[in-house]
């Protein structure tokens, strides 16, 4: 189904980019959007699912036009804007380490809750699934097209089936269950912290090469796999809340799909999401981490990167690369919070996407409202998501903008100095 | 991937044809705003009044329940300024309401308050400056077998954070919570059952506040609120319990 002459079928396309969005997102993200946005949480992903659309458009067309995996580092490099590539690949990196740290800490929290295991074991199994992950990908084993399909259908299915289940039990007093509501505006601060939920979609850009008549089928295929995950997202929310209550996503955010699923059916719900959520949110580790290594060797190769990072083992897998990001993302995940991981990961994730729609403006010659429209809804969430930050945890604001200022800035001096 | 799809399917239809009894939303409202004996709070559905609840300082109160839906829950002082909440309870629901602070007359939620509620929403908490807030506590929770979750929340406004101390009578294991500020509650600690003795300590000092012996069963959500005793000082703190079984 999914691959044929080693190359990805519009099945297998579409399974992967739903499932890289699903992989990890709704498992983590759910609690933080309910917290906010109360009874109007659906909006939270339809806004947001709007950015993600836009710039799913945009990806594919820049893709198409340039005929090169790579994303948008690759992009930046054939409108030869050198300088921002760079800036952005080591943008990217961080929030792929971000990300990659939310679903070792989602798969900790899923797991654990599973045997009311303590604090501790949530850390220990936060770092112990990435050691796995990271040995397997030292030894070659690291894209699993095939499994990754098998996972994210089975994900895909239990999601469907929460979601169809809990509005089939349609309990709107649920939707506020336990604090006070929200006004509608709230939905944009909902989703601008939780904008990464959608960000697994653009790791097909990197696989364009391997993708069958790609001028023909991956515009459709992706925003039909997007398309998709918005509903998924939008059912999940209000079918898990009108099962669980909104106090109880919300308290139990780390793990509300679980919290939910045991509010309908008892135990099975529990081991059910807990294979369910182990499951997709391994996949999505090791999805993230495959191309976060081989991103950054093709950015070592052109110099962006020290040339530290394009060294490979004997099974031709960038081994620092694993090494490094793997580590960084299991100490992000052993230390962070999951609000502040989850936000400092959308804001970058807002400000690559941001510039793939202007690149994609620039470009396009007829359709220029679609990337319009998503630098329009990205640059309202973004400037929700820097407001929320700045209320709420200004350190960690203070912390991702001095962060961005040493990758634009001090970036190139580093770099002078090393080569 | 079939079998996986079939099993869910029996789960969702053997779920689909349990008839679930639901249980009406419970609340328990709780006095703790210092220098009030007692105080009167209303709870309103729309403009009908469903309930006027008495309660003394420092005591929790008796279960009332609700009817699903949006109410109103506000109390009115003497000299007429009002604070008012409006919270939503559903099916299977059990919280505690809890009114903290300090009764001077400051009613208007402050500024840093009103920001962090826009951009944070039901997880935003803060001191208000100690003035008047309806704070509320969901009592869903899960446990193992053989134990009890127990939390804390600092109702002393004014005062340094505390740090909790607990010790089993017999096995001598030790649980702490360190850095409790007012107004917040802790998060929920898995305890044995058994006798467990409390020491409360002012942070970052060796002045005892409280000490407390606390017998904890099994399955039991415990919420220890540490609040002044108004008759003997700011520091002379009181704590009481509240238990929720499963």
């Amino acid at each position: 189904m999914s691959k044929s002459n080693g190359q990805l079928s519009p099945a297998g396309v579409w399974a992967l980019a739903a499932g890289g969005m699903v992989g990890g997102g709704i498992y983590t993200v759910l609690g933080v959007a309910i917290a906010v946005a109360g009874q109007w949480t659906w909006f939270s992903f339809l806004f947001t699912g709007i950015i993600a659309l836009c710039s799913a458009y945009s990806y594919v067309f820049l893709s198409n036009k340039f005929s090169k995996s790579g994303g948008a580092f690759a992009f930046l490099e054939k409108v030869e804007n050198e300088s921002l590539a760079g800036g952005l690949s080591w943008l990217l990196i961080l929030g792929y380490i971000l990300t990659i740290s939310v679903y070792a800490y989602a798969f900790g929290h899923y797991i654990s809750f599973s045997f009311h295991g303590s604090t501790l074991i949530i850390r220990i199994l936060a770092a112990a699934i990435l050691l796995l992950l990271i040995g397997l990908n030292l030894l070659g084993v690291g894209k699993l097209t095939r499994v990754e399909i098998v996972i994210v259908s089975l994900n895909l299915l239990v999601l469907l089936i929460l979601g169809i289940y809990g509005v089939s039990n349609w309990d709107q007093p649920q939707l506020i269950a336990g604090m006070e509501p929200r006004p509608f505006w709230s939905g944009i601060f909902g989703g601008a912290a939780i904008f990464m939920a959608f960000e697994g979609f653009q790791l097909l850009s990197y696989e364009y090469d391997k993708i069958k008549e790609p001028g023909k089928y991956f515009m459709p295929v992706l925003l039909l796999a997007v398309t998709f995950v918005i509903l998924v997202y939008i059912l999940v929310a209000l079918g898990a809340t009108f099962l669980g209550g909104a106090a109880n996503m919300i308290n139990f955010k780390q793990i509300a799909l679980s919290v939910a699923a045991m509010k309908a059916i008892g135990t099975p719900g529990i081991i059910v999401m807990t294979i369910a959520a182990g499951l997709a949110t391994a996949a999505a580790i090791n999805s993230t981490l495959f191309s976060t290594s081989n991103l950054s060797r093709k950015i070592a190769d052109k110099n962006e990167l020290p040339k530290w990072f394009d060294h490979t083992n004997s099974h031709d897998v960038p081994d620092r690369a694993v090494i490094m990001w793997g580590t960084l993302a299991a100490v992000f995940a052993v230390i962070g919070s999951l609000s502040s991981l989850v936000e400092a990961a959308s804001l970058v994730f807002l400000i690559t996407f941001g510039i793939v729609n202007w690149l994609a403006y620039k470009e396009e010659g007829s359709k220029k409202w679609i990337p319009i429209i998503g630098i329009a809804f990205g640059a309202i969430t973004a400037i929700a998501l820097l407001f929320r930050l700045l209320i709420a945890r200004p350190w960690s604001l203070a912390f991702l903008l001095a962060l961005m200022f040493i990758i634009i800035f001090v970036r190139p001096y580093i770099l002078k100095r090393i080569s | 991937m079939k079998y996986f799809a079939v099993i869910i399917a029996v789960l969702v239809i053997i779920a689909g044809c349990k008839e679930k009894q639901k249980q009406l939303p419970v609340i328990k409202v709780s006095q703790f705003l210092v220098f009030n004996d007692s105080v009167n709070i209303r709870i309103m559905k729309g403009e009908e009044l469903t309930e006027t609840l008495y309660c003394a300082y420092g005591s929790v109160g008796t279960p009332v329940y609700l009817e699903p839906g949006l109410y109103t829950f506000s109390y009115r002082d003497k000299n007429g300024q009002l604070l008012s909440k409006r919270y939503g309870v559903a099916n299977d629901g059990s919280y505690n309401l809890v009114l903290s602070g300090f009764s001077d007359g400051r009613y208007q939620e402050t500024t840093s308050n009103r920001l962090l509620h826009i951009v944070e929403g039901a997880e935003a908490l803060t001191a208000n400056n100690f003035r008047p807030q309806l704070l509320i506590e969901n009592n869903f929770f899960t446990v193992a077998d053989k134990k009890s979750k127990l939390r804390f929340r600092n109702l002393i406004p004014g005062v340094y954070p505390v740090d909790i101390t607990l010790v089993n009578a017999v096995s001598k294991d030790t649980l702490r919570y360190n850095h409790l500020k007012y107004p917040h509650l802790t998060a929920s600690k898995s305890l044995e059952s058994g006798n467990w003795h409390i020491e409360v300590k002012l942070r970052g000092t060796k002045k005892i506040l409280k000490t407390h012996s606390l017998e904890i069963g099994t399955k039991e959500l415990i919420t220890g609120y540490l609040f002044p005793d108004i008759k003997g000082g700011f520091l002379h703190i009181t704590l009481e319990f509240d238990k929720v079984g499963k």
